[in-house]
Formats: structure tokens, C-alpha cells, sequence
């Protein structure tokens, strides 16, 4: 295999040019996939009807629909929608410029939201009820209990699998590639048109991603080992 | 100072308390006997609404709720006036050793954090783990972690202290230091209702012993009425099995 190896090492600052898009899109479509996953984690453990089980649907529907389709249907879909609220309490909707990144970010979030609803649900079940029954013992209300016990043990439990959620939404936030996002992927595909070098345009791509991810791994791991410090055993024999 | 009326409760269709009624005086340390099952460890946790009966009343310190209908601002403030000391210490897992004892001082009696830990270092002294101060739960043992559940209870100064089955929990060789710690308390002069399994405990410490069955109070009174000669044919028999052991198993 012959590549050109000069090449790919001029189009390494070209694609990292593209790296905060990547890094927006992931952290953006996290936060409001987390907004998402906490609000219908309450709808789950509180048991709201009608609201729980329309949780539940949904996200079996969400689960069952590969990621792809749903960022095409976004892309496609989402303009229709926001033209209903054209003129709706001073909205207007500019059909030449349409967010792509943003219809994109509507996609992740719903799809994450889904499966981190199940981190949330779990790790909040995970706290042993003693908790709370010890911090009302001392006179907490419930909520002081829930933000002052309760959920700090329940995001410490939710770290390992937020942590490989993470991880996995970083690279899958290349798929927005394909509905006109300009990431890191798209941009080092385009890099490419000058020369057709497209397999080390793809290489280089594929370098940036794996030392992004393993910064990433590492963050969170040392994240993960400073906040569950209290679970360590000293007197392990 | 604790008054319990008619307190009920059943889970589904199995009957737990049957209108138990109960009187603590002031400086009291009331010790509750009973088999497993009998509804001590529920009617304790009827006492301060962590499990509310079903009906009856529970007076603390002139302060009345009824377990019927309550608002949980009242429950709050009844809770107030107790701790309660768990089977399993129930500790706060994500704070240490003095912040588990300061966390209801500064989140709920506001008092200022130096005060708050001043008073944690105190109470941590006296049971011998001022050591202990920043460590956290899990690196304590059992025994450490009920002798700083007592603290974190103590601390609030309440009205009443609950214990529940402080010592089942633990090692054999752990139990002495608990049951040491629990002395010392009730030497304070503050009131205490203890479920245990500890009759020596029981004989040493209460003034006044309770013996349950079947969610009633079968009998009650001083530890030489109740322990030393009961009346009651249940409470003859539970005491019969737990200091004589008559049963012999061949295997």
C-alpha cells in the first residue's frame, strides 16, 4: 500500500480544525440528553401514570430505531415542524439556513436520553433506602435528604456507565456526517477532494478520534476513582 | 414525655401492631422485648413516622400527631425531637466520619459549621474515635460505625433516642463495645427506647422492659418484674428459649 504520508500529515491541522464541532456536538447533545434522561427517570421512579407509560414507549420506540435513521428523520422532519411555529410568539423560521447541528443535537439527545434513562432509574435504585431513612432521622425534609444523600450517591453510581456513554456518543456524533454537520469526519472527507487521498484523510480522521478517546478514558477514570473514594476499603485484610 | 395510643398497622392483610399503647416517662430507658415478627422494630418506626401506623396517635414532648392524618411539616418537626440509631448504622456513605454527625446540625438546626464541629469532636471523643474524624463509613468497623450513629443521634440533642437492634447486626466481639456506648447514654439521664435482643442488657440499664407477641404488649414493667418473674405464659415461654435453649436437634 502506497500512502501518502506527507499529505496526511498536512491534514492533520486541516481535520483538528473540525475537532470543537465534534466536542460541541457531544458535550451539547450529553447535557440535554441527561436533561431528557433525568425528567423521564422521575416520570419512571415516581410512577406518574400515564406519564410513565408513555415513557416507557417511547423509549422501546427510540431503542428499536437505528441512530441513523432517526438523525435522517430529524433532518428531514424537524424543518416541517419548526415552519408551524413560524410567527408563533415572535419565531421566525429562515428556510435557507436551517440548524443542521442543531437538528442533529434533537437526535443524539432523544436517543442517549433513552438509554441513560435506564443509568439514571438504576443508579437512584441503587441507593440503599437506609439513606434516606437515616437523613430524615436527623430531621431532613425529603428533598434535603434526595440533594444532600441521596442523588450524590446516585451519580456516583451512574459514573462507570455515564463514562461509557460518553465515550460512545463521541464517536457516534460522526453519523452527523451524513446530515450535513461539519465535523470531524465530513471535514476530513472533504479535506481529501484536492487529491482523492481518501483513505488517509479517513486515517487521520480515525487517529484524532482514538486519541481524543483515550484522553477522554482516562479523564473519567481518575474522575471516577476521585469521586467514589468513600466506597474504598482501607481494612481490607 | 412519649406517649403511643392505639397505634395500628397492618401490611396488606396481616395484622403487625394491634393498638399497642405506651407510656415513656422522662429520662426512661424502655427496653422492648419479643420474638422476631412480634412488630417491635414497626412500632418503633411508628414513633417518629419513618414507617407511619395506620391509626393511633404518638405524643412527644407535648407535641401530638396522629398517624392518620399528618402533614409532613408536623413529622418534621416530631422528628425533631428523636434520633434513632439503626440495625445497620445507616450512615451517610458519602461523608465522613464528622460530617455525618454534623449534617443534621448545620442542614437542619442551622447552627453554624465550627459549632457543629465542636460539638461532633466532642461527642467523637467520648466514645474514642476522635481518631476516626475523617475517615469514612466503609472504613470503619461495625462497632466504630454504630458508636458514630449513637454520636450522629446524640448530637441533636433529641428528646428521645430510638434504638433499633443496634447490636443484631454486629460481630460478637463488637457487641460489648455498642452495649458500653449505650450505657454511657442512658447515664446521661436521656430518654431511650431500646429494641434488642440483649437480655442482660435489658436486666442491667432498663427501668421499665416491654415484651410484644402478635403485635400486642403482653407485658411490662420493671426489668425484675418482667425478666426475672414474668406472669404472662408467653413471656415465660420467650424467655425459656432464649436463656435455657431446650431444644435439642438430632441430625
Amino acid at each position: 500500500m502506497n500512502l501518502n504520508y506527507a499529505f496526511m500529515i498536512s491534514d492533520i491541522p486541516v481535520v483538528l480544525k473540525a475537532l470543537p464541532v465534534t466536542l460541541e456536538l457531544t458535550l451539547v447533545s450529553l447535557f440535554f440528553a441527561l436533561v431528557i434522561a433525568v425528567l423521564f427517570g422521575i416520570c419512571i421512579l415516581k410512577n406518574i401514570p400515564v406519564l410513565k407509560q408513555l415513557v416507557v414507549v417511547f423509549n422501546t420506540f427510540i431503542k428499536g430505531i437505528p441512530l441513523i435513521v432517526q438523525l435522517l428523520f430529524c433532518y428531514y422532519a424537524l424543518p416541517y415542524i419548526l415552519r408551524m411555529f413560524n410567527g408563533i410568539a415572535g419565531y421566525e423560521y429562515d428556510p435557507r439556513h436551517p440548524s443542521y447541528f442543531g437538528f442533529a443535537v434533537v437526535a443524539f439527545a432523544f436517543n442517549y436520553g433513552a438509554y441513560l434513562t435506564d443509568v439514571v432509574v438504576s443508579s437512584y435504585r441503587a441507593v440503599d433506602k437506609g439513606q434516606l431513612e437515616a437523613a430524615h432521622s436527623v430531621g431532613m425534609s425529603t428533598f434535603q435528604g434526595l440533594f444532600r444523600i441521596v442523588i450524590p450517591q446516585a451519580v456516583v453510581i451512574s459514573l462507570p456507565n455515564l463514562s461509557n456513554y460518553f465515550m460512545w456518543l463521541l464517536k457516534a456524533t460522526s453519523l452527523a456526517s451524513v446530515v450535513n454537520v461539519f465535523e470531524l469526519l465530513s471535514t476530513a472527507r472533504a479535506s481529501t477532494a484536492v487529491n482523492y487521498a481518501i483513505l488517509e484523510g479517513y486515517l487521520v480522521a480515525a487517529g484524532i478520534y482514538w486519541v481524543v478517546c483515550i484522553i477522554a478514558e482516562r479523564g473519567l477514570k481518575y474522575l471516577n476513582k476521585k469521586m467514589n473514594r468513600y466506597q474504598k476499603q482501607l481494612f481490607v485484610a | 414525655m412519649v406517649e403511643l395510643k392505639e397505634i395500628r398497622k397492618s401490611f396488606g392483610d396481616h395484622q403487625i401492631l394491634n393498638g399497642v399503647s405506651l407510656t415513656v416517662e422522662e429520662g426512661e430507658v424502655v427496653v422492648i422485648l419479643g420474638p422476631s415478627g412480634s412488630g417491635k422494630t414497626t412500632l418503633l418506626r411508628t414513633i417518629n413516622f419513618l414507617g407511619p401506623a395506620d391509626s393511633g396517635t404518638v405524643t412527644i414532648d407535648g407535641m401530638t400527631v396522629d398517624s392518620k392524618k399528618h402533614h409532613h411539616r408536623e413529622v418534621q418537626e416530631l422528628r425533631k425531637k428523636t434520633g434513632m440509631v439503626f440495625q445497620n448504622y445507616n450512615l451517610f456513605k458519602n461523608k465522613t466520619v464528622l460530617h455525618n454527625i454534623t449534617e443534621g446540625l448545620t442542614s437542619v438546626r442551622k447552627v453554624p459549621k465550627a459549632e457543629a464541629e465542636k460539638t461532633a469532636m466532642t461527642l467523637l471523643e467520648k466514645v474514642n474515635l476522635a481518631d476516626r474524624a475523617n475517615a469514612y463509613p466503609a472504613e470503619l468497623s461495625g462497632g466504630q460505625q454504630q458508636r458514630v450513629g449513637i454520636c450522629r443521634a446524640l448530637a441533636l440533642n433529641p428528646k428521645v433516642i430510638l434504638f433499633d437492634e443496634p447490636t443484631s447486626a454486629l460481630d460478637p466481639e463488637l457487641v460489648g463495645e455498642v452495649l458500653a456506648t449505650m450505657r454511657a447514654v442512658a447515664a446521661t439521664g436521656i430518654t431511650m427506647i431500646v429494641v434488642t435482643h440483649e437480655i442482660s442488657f435489658a436486666k442491667e440499664v432498663a427501668d421499665k422492659v416491654v415484651y410484644m407477641e402478635e403485635g400486642v404488649i403482653v407485658e411490662q414493667g420493671t426489668p425484675k418484674q418482667v425478666i426475672e418473674n414474668p406472669q404472662n405464659e408467653k413471656t415465660i415461654r420467650f424467655l425459656r428459649t432464649l436463656l435455657n435453649n431446650p431444644i435439642e436437634y438430632n441430625i
